[in-house]
């Protein structure tokens, strides 16, 4: 036996409630069974009411509409903010491995690579930041630098 | 007796995996002075100035599994294996050791969560669909027990022959030969005198093994990250300077 039915998980479109979004399951006489996703306007542009807009509000009720309305708008809400979290830590992962190739670029420099300063090359591994790196990429150069020069006039006197 | 502990790291086949494995020794020495690591390499990747963050330095062959090599010949009763591309970020490492307990061996898991950062996971075997459960980036083992050496020793044994097509099980996807994973999982799933073999999961083991790419996972550890693993964004074979 066919039948036709309206599925209880319409929601309103709009806030105005002039848009309903539903599914209409049909079954044809065979017993095939198709599910039909429709969007309903409550008036057509002549602004005569829609009948299977009036359908829905009649079978499934005004207030099991509004209530899956608001439960759908809280559960897109959360899976944004998921989304926009996951974004984020994808994000905060990339730069972490961008640093992390930054500092054995900079631990490449033969003055870093040479410094004997363990104290100095430790905060550099842990910089958080490019900049930080680069600091105390500097540092290091300063003090091998002075080291050399140390050394050099050292070994002249 | 106080067995020795100590951290084993292996490079090899390309010069990056010597390059983060400096870079992991010294992290390790900013947050545990005194720990011993020894450094198993190829001799021409070693650098002299290099050797004094090592309590030995051991040069071994190019396999690109040759991790398994330097894990079975580890110099320490109680052993920490870490793949090289990983940094130290905690003074917790000093306490690993704790972690063992009454096991033989242990490792970090592989949970459905965590799959998106493993190249190859569930895979069909002629019983079925099985999937890798655990994780040999990082590993604990005690060498002083015999069944221990002889497993570590298999695990290379079974990853050479299986890399180098001299051994193969009926029905298993040739995809699967590449990973030392597969070696692993054949003897703790399929070798029966492994099953005495007492394995354990790190409590809290994204501490020990936190892939940088589990920054957006829905798991987090409930403690501090120790070890950060970041093979998922290394360019390996790229020039680093």
């Amino acid at each position: 036996m066919s039948y036709r039915k309206w599925m209880d998980n319409a929601f309103w479109e709009t806030p105005q409630k002039e848009m309903l979004n539903c599914i209409l399951e049909l079954e044809d006489d065979v017993g095939r069974v198709t599910r039909q996703v429709m969007k309903l306007k409550r008036t057509d542009e002549d602004g005569n009411e829609n009948p299977d807009f009036a359908e829905v509000v009649e079978s499934l009720g005004e207030e099991l509409i509004d209530q899956n309305t608001a439960e759908r708008t809280e559960r897109k809400k959360k899976e944004a903010e998921e989304e926009k979290q996951k974004e984020l830590e994808h994000a905060k992962a990339r730069k972490l491995e961008q640093l992390f190739n930054y500092k054995l670029e900079a631990f490449e420099v033969d003055e870093i690579k040479n410094c004997k300063n363990r104290q100095l090359k430790s905060k550099l591994r842990r910089a958080k930041s490019k900049v930080e790196v680069d600091m105390y990429a500097i540092m290091i150069m300063m003090e091998e630098k002075k080291r050399e020069e140390e050394e050099k006039s050292g070994g002249t006197e | 007796m106080e067995p020795s502990k100590g951290y084993v790291l292996v490079a090899s086949n390309k010069i990056n995996f010597y390059r983060y494995a400096i870079n992991l020794a010294e992290s390790i020495l900013d947050y545990y002075e005194d720990a011993k690591i020894t450094l198993f390499c190829e001799e021409w990747m070693f650098e002299e100035q290099h050797r004094q963050l090592f309590d030995n330095v051991i040069f071994c062959g190019g396999h690109y599994r040759e991790k398994l090599n330097g894990m079975a010949q580890s110099p320490y009763d109680l052993t920490m294996y870490l793949d090289v591309d990983m940094e130290c970020e905690h003074e917790d490492i000093r306490h690993v050791f704790d972690e063992l307990g009454d096991h033989d061996v242990m490792f970090s898991s592989l949970t459905d969560d965590r799959s998106y950062v493993y190249a190859e996971r569930e895979f069909d075997t002629p019983e079925g669909k099985e999937k890798f459960t655990v994780c040999g980036a990082v590993c604990l083992y005690d060498m002083r027990k015999p069944i221990v050496r002889e497993f570590m020793k298999d695990w290379w044994e079974l990853t050479r022959k299986q890399m180098n097509y001299e051994w193969w099980p009926e029905g298993y996807s040739e995809s699967l030969r590449a990973w030392d994973q597969f070696s692993l999982w054949w003897l703790l799933e399929k070798e029966p005198k492994y099953s005495e073999l007492k394995q354990g999961i790190f409590e809290d083991d994204l501490r020990w093994n936190y892939y940088n790419a589990l920054n957006w996972a829905v798991t987090k550890p409930k403690g501090e990250v120790v070890m950060r693993h970041y093979s998922c964004g290394l360019d390996k074979d790229g020039c680093i300077v």
